[in-house]
């Protein structure tokens, strides 16, 4: 799944390791989230949703196998 | 942020148990190896390179982090089918017409290493590619 993380964590003006303690995960969860490896949880989809203020749409985008 | 510096010493605390277990093992194996029989030792060569494997895996694992469940999990459940495998191959080298004859405590040796090498080495490979 593609994502935006990167894109609005710089928008955000928030280095990966203030993203990872804001979010509770390690800075390693959020290297993959970037570089799309791993594929959030819904709870950590959320958190992040709240963090950007975005929809959960606005920062994964779906791509039907 | 979860526990970076905790992690960083853990590495070399793992680094340097690694590296101090697996030159003894390799020392105390390698004339049985060469001469062909079992090494008593060999428990102490699979907790050396098991040491280095965790050293490197130090700063992927964390407790409550949800990508380090994800390694994890699937670590193990490749590891219950290599013990599988393993268990059969043993069976095979082992049985009447097998090349091998083992007593029961170095099969119980053979089955610790495979588990202390497999679980962090299938944690590797999933930690590069998650």
């Amino acid at each position: 799944m593609k994502n935006n993380i990167k894109d609005l964590r710089a928008k955000h003006n928030l280095t990966q390791d203030e993203l990872a303690e804001q979010l509770n995960v390690s800075r390693q969860t959020i290297i993959s989230l970037e570089k799309e490896r791993y594929n959030p949880s819904i709870i950590l989809a959320f958190k992040l949703s709240r963090i950007f203020n975005s929809q959960i749409e606005d920062i994964f985008i779906y791509e039907e196998e | 942020m979860i526990g970076t510096k905790k992690a960083k010493q853990n590495q070399l605390v793992y680094l340097f148990h690694g590296i101090l277990l697996t030159g003894m093992g390799i020392y105390l194996n390698y004339e049985y190896i060469f001469n062909g029989e079992f090494p008593d030792a060999i428990m102490l060569l699979a907790l050396g390179i098991n040491q280095l494997m965790l050293a490197y895996l130090s700063p992927h694992l964390f407790p409550k982090d949800e990508r380090s469940k994800a390694i994890m999990g699937k670590a193990l459940t490749i590891n219950y089918f290599v013990l599988f495998g393993t268990i059969i191959v043993l069976f095979l080298l082992t049985g009447s017409f097998g090349p091998l004859i083992l007593d029961s405590t170095q099969v119980l040796q053979l089955l610790f290493c495979i588990m202390a090498l497999t679980i962090p080495g299938t944690m590797v490979i999933y930690s590069k590619l998650i």
